[in-house]
Protein backbone atom coordinates (compact mmCIF):
# COMPACT_ATOMS: atom_id res chain seq x y z
CA UNK A 1 0.00 0.00 0.00
CA UNK A 2 1.33 3.36 -1.18
CA UNK A 3 0.78 6.02 1.37
CA UNK A 4 -0.91 9.38 0.15
CA UNK A 5 1.61 12.16 0.13
CA UNK A 6 1.12 15.21 2.69
CA UNK A 7 1.00 18.26 0.20
CA UNK A 8 1.75 20.53 3.83
CA UNK A 9 4.67 18.16 4.35
CA UNK A 10 8.04 20.27 4.12
CA UNK A 11 9.77 19.43 1.15
CA UNK A 12 6.60 17.18 -0.09
CA UNK A 13 7.72 16.42 -3.86
CA UNK A 14 4.02 17.42 -5.68
CA UNK A 15 3.52 21.34 -4.17
CA UNK A 16 5.24 24.08 -5.84
CA UNK A 17 6.41 26.59 -3.82
CA UNK A 18 4.53 29.76 -5.20
CA UNK A 19 0.94 27.42 -4.77
CA UNK A 20 -1.87 29.77 -3.73
CA UNK A 21 -4.08 28.15 -1.46
CA UNK A 22 -7.78 28.00 -2.28
CA UNK A 23 -10.69 27.83 -0.15
CA UNK A 24 -14.88 27.15 -1.50
CA UNK A 25 -14.99 30.83 -1.80
CA UNK A 26 -12.40 31.47 -4.31
CA UNK A 27 -12.83 31.94 -8.17
CA UNK A 28 -11.17 32.28 -10.60
CA UNK A 29 -12.40 35.07 -13.23
CA UNK A 30 -11.25 35.44 -16.97
CA UNK A 31 -11.70 38.23 -18.78
CA UNK A 32 -11.26 38.47 -22.45
CA UNK A 33 -11.57 41.46 -25.01
CA UNK A 34 -11.06 40.78 -28.42
CA UNK A 35 -11.33 42.55 -31.95
CA UNK A 36 -12.50 39.10 -33.55
CA UNK A 37 -14.65 36.21 -31.75
CA UNK A 38 -11.23 34.15 -30.95
CA UNK A 39 -11.85 31.12 -28.65
CA UNK A 40 -9.50 31.54 -25.60
CA UNK A 41 -8.36 28.22 -22.88
CA UNK A 42 -7.84 29.07 -19.90
CA UNK A 43 -5.93 25.51 -18.51
CA UNK A 44 -4.14 24.65 -15.06
CA UNK A 45 -3.71 22.30 -11.82
CA UNK A 46 -5.20 22.33 -8.60
CA UNK A 47 -3.07 20.03 -5.85
CA UNK A 48 -5.92 18.95 -3.61
CA UNK A 49 -5.44 18.47 0.13
CA UNK A 50 -5.09 15.00 -0.68
CA UNK A 51 -2.59 15.38 -2.76
CA UNK A 52 -3.82 14.95 -5.82
CA UNK A 53 -3.09 17.04 -9.18
CA UNK A 54 -6.53 18.09 -10.42
CA UNK A 55 -6.80 19.65 -13.74
CA UNK A 56 -9.29 22.35 -15.06
CA UNK A 57 -9.75 23.53 -18.31
CA UNK A 58 -12.00 26.85 -18.91
CA UNK A 59 -13.18 27.70 -22.65
CA UNK A 60 -14.23 30.92 -23.33
CA UNK A 61 -15.13 32.97 -26.80
CA UNK A 62 -13.70 36.56 -27.06
CA UNK A 63 -16.76 39.35 -27.28
CA UNK A 64 -15.41 40.98 -30.88
CA UNK A 65 -15.81 43.94 -28.57
CA UNK A 66 -12.70 46.26 -27.51
CA UNK A 67 -14.27 47.49 -24.69
CA UNK A 68 -16.43 45.31 -22.71
CA UNK A 69 -15.05 41.94 -22.03
CA UNK A 70 -16.46 38.61 -22.48
CA UNK A 71 -16.30 37.15 -18.32
CA UNK A 72 -16.23 33.60 -17.35
CA UNK A 73 -16.24 33.11 -13.20
CA UNK A 74 -15.67 29.34 -12.15
CA UNK A 75 -14.40 27.69 -8.90
CA UNK A 76 -10.64 26.67 -8.05
CA UNK A 77 -11.73 24.24 -5.75
CA UNK A 78 -10.14 23.25 -2.14
CA UNK A 79 -6.61 22.82 -2.93
CA UNK A 80 -3.20 24.68 -3.61
CA UNK A 81 -3.51 26.73 -7.13
CA UNK A 82 -0.49 25.40 -9.14
CA UNK A 83 -0.18 26.96 -12.79
CA UNK A 84 -2.88 28.60 -15.07
CA UNK A 85 -1.62 28.99 -18.88
CA UNK A 86 -4.03 30.87 -21.39
CA UNK A 87 -4.28 29.55 -24.78
CA UNK A 88 -5.82 30.99 -28.22
CA UNK A 89 -7.01 28.19 -29.57
CA UNK A 90 -8.10 30.24 -33.02
CA UNK A 91 -5.86 29.59 -35.77
CA UNK A 92 -4.19 33.16 -37.32
CA UNK A 93 -4.51 35.04 -34.67
CA UNK A 94 -2.11 37.78 -33.85
CA UNK A 95 -0.87 39.36 -30.98
CA UNK A 96 -3.08 42.57 -30.05
CA UNK A 97 -6.54 40.79 -31.29
CA UNK A 98 -7.44 39.14 -28.38
CA UNK A 99 -6.37 40.49 -24.68
CA UNK A 100 -6.87 38.07 -21.58
CA UNK A 101 -7.00 38.97 -17.80
CA UNK A 102 -6.84 35.73 -15.35
CA UNK A 103 -7.65 37.19 -11.24
CA UNK A 104 -8.15 35.37 -8.21
CA UNK A 105 -11.59 36.82 -7.11
CA UNK A 106 -13.63 36.32 -3.85
CA UNK A 107 -16.93 34.64 -4.44
CA UNK A 108 -19.10 34.02 -7.37
CA UNK A 109 -20.36 37.23 -8.44
CA UNK A 110 -19.00 39.31 -11.33
CA UNK A 111 -18.38 42.11 -8.31
CA UNK A 112 -15.98 39.49 -6.46
CA UNK A 113 -13.29 41.27 -5.11
CA UNK A 114 -9.68 40.59 -7.04
CA UNK A 115 -7.57 38.95 -4.44
CA UNK A 116 -4.22 38.44 -6.82
CA UNK A 117 -4.39 39.09 -10.67
CA UNK A 118 -2.72 35.88 -12.06
CA UNK A 119 -2.37 36.97 -15.63
CA UNK A 120 -3.00 39.96 -18.24
CA UNK A 121 -1.75 40.12 -21.59
CA UNK A 122 -1.92 39.76 -25.10
CA UNK A 123 -2.52 36.06 -26.70
CA UNK A 124 -1.57 34.70 -30.40
CA UNK A 125 -2.42 31.16 -31.68
CA UNK A 126 1.30 30.28 -30.97
CA UNK A 127 1.44 32.70 -27.87
CA UNK A 128 0.73 31.74 -24.59
CA UNK A 129 0.36 33.73 -20.97
CA UNK A 130 1.36 31.55 -17.90
CA UNK A 131 0.98 31.84 -14.03
CA UNK A 132 3.74 32.07 -12.50
CA UNK A 133 6.15 33.25 -15.27
CA UNK A 134 4.83 35.57 -17.75
CA UNK A 135 5.29 39.63 -16.96
CA UNK A 136 1.72 41.64 -16.66
CA UNK A 137 1.54 43.49 -20.12
CA UNK A 138 -0.94 46.15 -20.55
CA UNK A 139 -2.74 46.46 -23.97
CA UNK A 140 -0.46 49.32 -25.58
CA UNK A 141 2.78 47.40 -24.86
CA UNK A 142 4.80 46.20 -27.81
CA UNK A 143 3.80 46.58 -31.27
CA UNK A 144 0.15 46.06 -32.32
CA UNK A 145 -1.49 43.97 -35.00
CA UNK A 146 -0.88 44.94 -38.65
CA UNK A 147 -4.75 45.30 -40.39
CA UNK A 148 -5.84 45.82 -43.53
CA UNK A 149 -9.13 47.09 -44.05
CA UNK A 150 -11.37 47.69 -46.76
CA UNK A 151 -13.07 50.76 -45.92
CA UNK A 152 -17.42 52.18 -46.77
CA UNK A 153 -17.02 52.82 -50.71
CA UNK A 154 -18.93 56.46 -50.38
CA UNK A 155 -21.47 57.20 -53.07
CA UNK A 156 -21.18 59.92 -55.48
CA UNK A 157 -20.72 63.11 -53.94
CA UNK A 158 -19.84 61.95 -50.67
CA UNK A 159 -16.05 61.87 -49.23
CA UNK A 160 -14.14 59.22 -47.64
CA UNK A 161 -14.58 58.87 -43.94
CA UNK A 162 -13.48 56.21 -42.03
CA UNK A 163 -14.20 55.96 -38.43
CA UNK A 164 -11.56 54.43 -35.93
CA UNK A 165 -13.61 51.87 -33.78
CA UNK A 166 -14.67 52.31 -30.10
CA UNK A 167 -11.74 51.03 -27.78
CA UNK A 168 -9.11 51.13 -30.74
CA UNK A 169 -5.87 52.58 -31.06
CA UNK A 170 -4.68 52.77 -34.79
CA UNK A 171 -1.59 54.13 -36.29
CA UNK A 172 -2.48 54.63 -40.34
CA UNK A 173 0.45 53.03 -42.27
CA UNK A 174 -0.91 53.01 -45.89
CA UNK A 175 -4.21 54.28 -47.17
CA UNK A 176 -5.54 53.74 -51.28
CA UNK A 177 -8.47 55.27 -53.04
CA UNK A 178 -9.53 55.64 -56.26
CA UNK A 179 -11.24 59.33 -57.26
CA UNK A 180 -13.31 59.38 -60.44
CA UNK A 181 -14.14 62.93 -61.59
CA UNK A 182 -17.23 63.66 -63.66
CA UNK A 183 -17.25 66.27 -66.53
CA UNK A 184 -17.86 68.93 -65.10
CA UNK A 185 -14.44 71.42 -65.72
CA UNK A 186 -12.92 72.12 -62.88
CA UNK A 187 -9.40 71.21 -61.19
CA UNK A 188 -9.66 69.19 -58.44
CA UNK A 189 -7.42 68.03 -55.41
CA UNK A 190 -7.29 66.01 -52.35
CA UNK A 191 -6.62 65.71 -48.89
CA UNK A 192 -6.51 63.36 -46.47
CA UNK A 193 -7.71 65.04 -43.39
CA UNK A 194 -7.70 63.70 -39.38
CA UNK A 195 -10.01 64.75 -36.89
CA UNK A 196 -11.09 63.72 -33.49
CA UNK A 197 -14.59 63.54 -34.60
CA UNK A 198 -15.64 66.75 -34.76
CA UNK A 199 -11.80 69.18 -35.18
CA UNK A 200 -9.82 68.25 -37.79
CA UNK A 201 -5.36 68.22 -36.69
CA UNK A 202 -3.86 67.38 -39.52
CA UNK A 203 -4.23 67.61 -43.27
CA UNK A 204 -1.87 66.17 -45.44
CA UNK A 205 -2.50 67.43 -49.49
CA UNK A 206 -1.70 65.70 -52.40
CA UNK A 207 -0.86 69.36 -54.09
CA UNK A 208 -1.48 67.40 -57.45
CA UNK A 209 -4.61 68.42 -59.53
CA UNK A 210 -6.90 66.17 -61.23
CA UNK A 211 -9.70 67.33 -63.99
CA UNK A 212 -12.93 66.35 -65.04
CA UNK A 213 -13.25 63.12 -66.64
CA UNK A 214 -9.81 61.55 -65.05
CA UNK A 215 -9.40 58.50 -63.15
CA UNK A 216 -6.76 58.51 -60.41
CA UNK A 217 -5.71 56.28 -57.46
CA UNK A 218 -3.62 57.94 -54.44
CA UNK A 219 -1.93 56.72 -52.35
CA UNK A 220 -1.35 57.87 -49.07
CA UNK A 221 2.09 56.57 -46.71
CA UNK A 222 5.07 57.62 -44.78
CA UNK A 223 7.48 59.85 -46.73
CA UNK A 224 5.60 59.23 -50.29
CA UNK A 225 7.21 61.11 -52.82
CA UNK A 226 5.79 62.41 -55.95
CA UNK A 227 6.74 59.93 -58.34
CA UNK A 228 7.59 60.54 -62.66
CA UNK A 229 5.55 60.86 -65.70
CA UNK A 230 5.37 56.92 -65.91
CA UNK A 231 3.09 56.69 -62.36
CA UNK A 232 1.12 59.89 -63.47
CA UNK A 233 -2.12 57.47 -62.62
CA UNK A 234 -0.59 57.06 -59.45
CA UNK A 235 -1.10 60.44 -56.88
CA UNK A 236 0.85 60.02 -54.06
CA UNK A 237 0.21 62.39 -50.42
CA UNK A 238 2.88 62.17 -47.80
CA UNK A 239 1.59 61.69 -44.32
CA UNK A 240 2.99 61.44 -40.88
CA UNK A 241 2.56 58.04 -39.01
CA UNK A 242 -0.52 59.82 -37.30
CA UNK A 243 -2.08 57.90 -34.36
CA UNK A 244 -5.67 58.32 -33.83
CA UNK A 245 -8.08 57.30 -31.01
CA UNK A 246 -11.45 56.08 -30.86
CA UNK A 247 -14.11 58.23 -32.67
CA UNK A 248 -11.16 59.79 -35.21
CA UNK A 249 -11.76 59.98 -38.49
CA UNK A 250 -9.50 59.46 -41.80
CA UNK A 251 -11.10 61.72 -44.47
CA UNK A 252 -10.79 62.83 -47.68
CA UNK A 253 -11.34 66.30 -48.48
CA UNK A 254 -12.07 67.15 -52.31
CA UNK A 255 -11.69 70.75 -53.10
CA UNK A 256 -13.83 72.02 -56.05
CA UNK A 257 -15.32 68.65 -55.93
CA UNK A 258 -18.71 68.15 -58.30
CA UNK A 259 -21.99 66.26 -58.01
CA UNK A 260 -20.91 63.31 -59.49
CA UNK A 261 -17.22 63.23 -58.43
CA UNK A 262 -17.28 59.23 -57.07
CA UNK A 263 -14.71 57.86 -54.76
CA UNK A 264 -13.77 54.21 -54.63
CA UNK A 265 -14.03 52.46 -51.13
CA UNK A 266 -10.87 52.68 -49.62
CA UNK A 267 -8.23 50.25 -48.63
CA UNK A 268 -5.81 50.96 -45.68
CA UNK A 269 -3.50 49.29 -43.27
CA UNK A 270 -3.45 50.22 -39.84
CA UNK A 271 -1.40 49.33 -36.53
CA UNK A 272 -3.82 48.91 -33.91
CA UNK A 273 -3.76 48.39 -30.17
CA UNK A 274 -6.57 47.91 -27.72
CA UNK A 275 -6.87 50.86 -25.48
CA UNK A 276 -7.54 48.65 -22.50
CA UNK A 277 -10.33 51.78 -21.19
CA UNK B 1 -23.34 40.27 -50.69
CA UNK B 2 -21.90 43.20 -49.69
CA UNK B 3 -23.99 45.54 -47.05
CA UNK B 4 -25.60 49.08 -48.20
CA UNK B 5 -26.45 51.78 -46.12
CA UNK B 6 -29.94 53.03 -46.49
CA UNK B 7 -28.45 56.81 -44.87
CA UNK B 8 -25.40 57.83 -46.99
CA UNK B 9 -25.32 54.65 -49.52
CA UNK B 10 -22.50 53.58 -48.83
CA UNK B 11 -21.43 50.49 -49.58
CA UNK B 12 -18.66 47.64 -47.48
CA UNK B 13 -18.55 44.14 -46.06
CA UNK B 14 -19.61 43.88 -42.29
CA UNK B 15 -16.79 41.61 -41.48
CA UNK B 16 -13.30 41.98 -42.97
CA UNK B 17 -10.87 39.48 -43.99
CA UNK B 18 -9.34 39.02 -41.10
CA UNK B 19 -12.43 38.28 -39.06
CA UNK B 20 -12.59 41.52 -37.25
CA UNK B 21 -15.97 43.24 -37.82
CA UNK B 22 -16.44 46.10 -39.52
CA UNK B 23 -18.28 49.26 -37.79
CA UNK B 24 -19.87 51.76 -40.94
CA UNK B 25 -20.40 55.57 -39.73
CA UNK B 26 -21.77 57.81 -42.29
CA UNK B 27 -19.59 60.63 -43.24
CA UNK B 28 -20.91 64.04 -42.99
CA UNK B 29 -22.44 66.20 -45.99
CA UNK B 30 -20.28 68.71 -47.87
CA UNK B 31 -21.78 72.07 -47.51
CA UNK B 32 -20.99 75.18 -49.96
CA UNK B 33 -21.08 78.87 -48.77
CA UNK B 34 -23.25 81.00 -51.23
CA UNK B 35 -24.81 83.97 -51.67
CA UNK B 36 -28.46 82.99 -52.87
CA UNK B 37 -31.28 85.61 -53.02
CA UNK B 38 -29.19 87.97 -51.49
CA UNK B 39 -28.60 85.57 -48.42
CA UNK B 40 -25.28 84.07 -47.58
CA UNK B 41 -25.59 80.56 -46.27
CA UNK B 42 -24.31 77.27 -46.36
CA UNK B 43 -26.16 74.90 -48.88
CA UNK B 44 -25.42 71.07 -49.75
CA UNK B 45 -22.74 70.47 -52.69
CA UNK B 46 -26.24 68.71 -54.49
CA UNK B 47 -28.15 71.33 -54.07
CA UNK B 48 -25.79 73.91 -55.42
CA UNK B 49 -26.93 75.98 -58.44
CA UNK B 50 -25.82 77.62 -61.29
CA UNK B 51 -26.29 81.21 -60.39
CA UNK B 52 -25.02 80.85 -56.35
CA UNK B 53 -22.75 83.71 -56.13
CA UNK B 54 -19.49 81.93 -54.30
CA UNK B 55 -16.24 83.04 -53.22
CA UNK B 56 -13.57 81.39 -55.67
CA UNK B 57 -9.54 81.86 -55.54
CA UNK B 58 -8.63 83.18 -59.57
CA UNK B 59 -4.59 83.56 -59.29
CA UNK B 60 -3.88 85.94 -56.20
CA UNK B 61 -7.04 87.36 -55.87
CA UNK B 62 -10.43 86.36 -54.08
CA UNK B 63 -13.53 86.81 -56.62
CA UNK B 64 -17.32 86.77 -56.45
CA UNK B 65 -18.27 84.69 -59.20
CA UNK B 66 -21.77 82.41 -60.55
CA UNK B 67 -21.27 79.16 -60.11
CA UNK B 68 -22.26 78.98 -63.97
CA UNK B 69 -19.40 81.15 -64.55
CA UNK B 70 -16.80 79.52 -62.75
CA UNK B 71 -13.08 78.52 -64.98
CA UNK B 72 -11.78 75.11 -64.16
CA UNK B 73 -8.25 76.44 -62.48
CA UNK B 74 -10.81 78.52 -59.92
CA UNK B 75 -10.48 77.21 -56.41
CA UNK B 76 -13.62 77.43 -54.56
CA UNK B 77 -13.83 78.42 -51.29
CA UNK B 78 -15.76 78.16 -48.02
CA UNK B 79 -16.58 74.08 -48.37
CA UNK B 80 -17.46 72.68 -45.68
CA UNK B 81 -19.06 69.59 -43.48
CA UNK B 82 -23.05 69.39 -41.78
CA UNK B 83 -24.01 66.16 -39.86
CA UNK B 84 -25.89 63.95 -42.09
CA UNK B 85 -29.60 63.70 -41.17
CA UNK B 86 -30.58 60.30 -39.82
CA UNK B 87 -26.69 59.24 -39.77
CA UNK B 88 -25.82 55.27 -39.22
CA UNK B 89 -23.28 54.69 -36.68
CA UNK B 90 -22.55 51.11 -36.18
CA UNK B 91 -19.59 52.11 -33.52
CA UNK B 92 -21.11 49.13 -30.99
CA UNK B 93 -22.67 50.00 -27.84
CA UNK B 94 -21.44 46.84 -25.25
CA UNK B 95 -23.16 46.08 -22.42
CA UNK B 96 -23.09 42.38 -20.62
CA UNK B 97 -25.98 39.90 -19.84
CA UNK B 98 -25.38 36.84 -18.42
CA UNK B 99 -22.24 35.65 -19.20
CA UNK B 100 -22.65 37.25 -22.79
CA UNK B 101 -21.50 40.85 -24.47
CA UNK B 102 -24.29 42.14 -26.28
CA UNK B 103 -23.76 44.75 -28.68
CA UNK B 104 -26.07 47.40 -30.53
CA UNK B 105 -24.88 49.98 -32.90
CA UNK B 106 -24.69 53.43 -31.12
CA UNK B 107 -27.50 54.88 -34.11
CA UNK B 108 -29.23 52.64 -36.01
CA UNK B 109 -29.82 55.46 -38.63
CA UNK B 110 -32.16 54.82 -41.94
CA UNK B 111 -30.86 50.48 -41.60
CA UNK B 112 -29.41 48.96 -44.17
CA UNK B 113 -29.66 46.33 -47.15
CA UNK B 114 -27.26 43.87 -48.45
CA UNK B 115 -26.53 43.76 -51.88
CA UNK B 116 -24.86 42.35 -54.39
CA UNK B 117 -21.36 44.35 -55.66
CA UNK B 118 -20.20 43.71 -58.81
CA UNK B 119 -16.52 42.48 -59.21
CA UNK B 120 -13.62 44.66 -59.54
CA UNK B 121 -12.14 44.05 -63.56
CA UNK B 122 -10.08 47.06 -64.42
CA UNK B 123 -12.46 47.14 -67.70
CA UNK B 124 -13.91 50.23 -66.44
CA UNK B 125 -10.51 52.31 -67.55
CA UNK B 126 -12.08 51.77 -70.99
CA UNK B 127 -14.87 54.04 -69.81
CA UNK B 128 -12.47 57.05 -69.02
CA UNK B 129 -9.56 56.44 -71.74
CA UNK B 130 -11.13 57.16 -74.98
Amino acid sequence: MVATPDPYAAGAPFRSSHGLWCGEDDFLRISVLGIGTQVVVVTGRVLSPAGEPLVFSHPLASPASRTVPATLIRAVGCGWLENVTAICASAGTGLQQTFVTVDLVRGPSAGGGVLATLLQGPLASLQRMSWPGSPMVNTLDGPGVIRSIAGTDPAANVEISETVPAGARWRLLNLVATLVTDANAANREVSLTFDDGTTVYAVAPSSVNQAASLTRRYSAGAGSIRGAAATALEITIAITPVVLLAGHRIATVTTNRQVTDNWGAPQYTVEEWLEGA
Amino acid sequence: MATQCNTCKGIYEPMGLDGVPYYHVCPPITVVAVLRDGVTQFVPLADLKPADIVVARRGDDLVRVAVADLLPTDLRLGDGHAPRPNARDETPVSTVVGEKVVSVPKAAGLGVKTVTVAPVTGLELFDHVK
